[in-house]
């Protein structure tokens, strides 16, 4: 595994993943149809657990912690065990997504796949003309 | 000295350790990345081969040679002005990773865990393979997009289907869901779409319970995870209500290997998850580094904020 490790999988961008924000705008693609869409996600449902997500709250800059409309800290008004729902904010195991780099390097687009560098342009001599784009093709393309 | 945790600003967990470190009087920073660059300046100065500068909002800032530990939960993305275009904003993201991003990952301090093994570690296909390097009992496991494949791995036994990487996806306004699966001939029957991507199967481990291991450096709390629903027997995470929960001892075998893993994959967190037959086998599913312990901390009564705690000012290792 540490040749793995000294050679990693991970994109430069991966490499310091970064998660959506809280809000954001949800795609509004609907499904494609069966046959089309891949198998893994065709028996998919709605999350049926009630959201435990919690609402008028805001963060605390000076206590550093999030508190409610009275200014009370979260943490001593819920439990954490009861927050086990399925919306981001919480502490659902599953919501333990695999794919937390939201804003990676670079937008997909139509063309080639994935290559370490771009090649050379505009005359320009390598390695000048290299550009950091490092995953061409990532796992989130959602730009908030 | 100081601790920084890079986090989302709505994280029980996080709030937690905040009282904690106030509690031992450890100056804490709490920085959430979505800040930069419009509320969270970066000053940084290369100096006799280190980063020294600042990091500061409004209300704080820190010394980036005051920093003792760094604590990565899920920091969200960097926020632009909304009046540049794609392209800039793209820009502007990408110097913003390699600028802040960079100059974090180079501090010579505790992670937990740093980004870059965060981003290996969730690897599913290498997390088994290390794990069977490890000594671990990992189920046999297909990763295919092949139909004929799905046929002839699900022939003689019991399998299930499970993501590699998310189990959601966000589409049509909202967010949807898919468990872990038991595998019926139906399903079988018709793989339309399984060539569209890979797919992971896995042998059925009949279950006796499951466990949640969290590992904090060299400590290890298990917590035996017991399904009193059919569905929760499948895919705990589908029904908390019908689980119940006891702290329970790790077999020597059992702990050497997490131990391993948590060395060869250059972590200093992780959550795995094991099932344990009726034999008292226990099978390795997989490890996430950045897996949720707060409700198990709560319902079994494990101390995993003050071990994280100690990590990060060098209590312990």
């Amino acid at each position: 595994m540490s040749t793995f490790i000294d050679d990693p999988l991970a994109s430069g961008s991966g490499q310091f993943a970064l998660s959506a924000p809280l809000s954001w705008a949800v795609p509004t693609d609907p499904p494609s149809e069966d046959g089309l869409r891949p198998w893994g996600l065709r028996r998919m449902g709605p999350v049926l657990r009630p959201s435990g997500r919690r609402e008028g709250w805001r963060y605390d800059p000076v206590r550093q912690l999030g508190v409610d409309a009275d200014g009370m800290p979260l943490a001593t008004l819920q439990t954490r065990a009861s927050t086990t729902t399925g919306s981001a904010g919480t502490e659902d195991p599953g919501d333990e997504d695999w794919t937390p780099d939201f804003t990676p390097d670079a937008p997909p687009m139509a063309g080639p796949p994935t290559a370490p560098t771009t090649p050379p342009v505009d005359g320009e001599d390598p390695p000048s003309a290299e550009d950091w784009i490092n995953d061409y093709c990532p796992d989130d393309p959602f730009v908030p | 000295m100081t601790v920084l945790i890079l986090a989302d600003d709505l994280d029980p967990s996080v709030d937690a350790m905040i009282v904690e470190l106030d509690r031992r009087g450890v100056p804490v920073v709490r920085l959430n990345t979505e800040r930069f660059p419009q509320r969270l300046t970066l000053d940084a100065e290369f100096c006799s081969g280190r980063w020294v500068g600042t990091l500061r909002t409004t209300e704080r800032h820190v010394e980036l040679a005051g920093i003792r530990g760094v604590w990565r939960r899920s920091p969200t993305t960097f926020r632009f002005p909304v009046e540049l275009t794609a392209s800039e904003r793209q820009h502007a993201h990408t110097e913003a990773k390699l600028g802040l991003g960079g100059v974090l990952m180079s501090l010579p301090v505790r992670w937990i865990n740093s980004p870059d093994h965060v981003a290996t570690a969730g690897y599913k296909p290498i997390q088994l393979c290390t794990a069977a390097v490890a000594g671990l009992a990992v189920p046999a496991t297909l990763i295919t997009n092949c139909a004929p494949a799905v046929r002839r791995f699900t022939a003689n036994r019991e399998v299930v289907t499970k993501m590699l990487g998310a189990p959601s996806i966000h589409e049509a306004g909202g967010r949807r869901v898919a468990y872990t699966e038991l595998l019926t001939a139906q399903l079988v029957a018709d793989l339309d779409g399984i060539e569209h991507t890979a797919n992971q199967f896995q042998q059925w481990v009949s279950k006796d319970h499951e466990a949640r291991v969290i590992a904090v450096g060299e400590k290890l709390f298990s917590v035996a995870i017991y399904a009193h629903s059919a569905a929760a027997k499948v895919d705990w995470r589908t029904d908390y209500a019908s689980l119940s929960y006891a702290v329970i001892e790790l077999p020597e075998a059992v702990a050497a290997g997490i131990r391993q893993i948590m060395r060869s994959l250059h972590l200093s967190y992780g959550a795995f998850d094991f099932v344990i037959d009726g034999d008292n086998q226990w099978w390795f599913l997989e490890i996430n580094p950045g897996g949720q312990y707060g409700w198990l901390e709560e319902q079994a009564g494990i101390p995993v904020t003050s071990a994280i705690a100690d990590l990060l000012t060098g209590g312990c290792s």
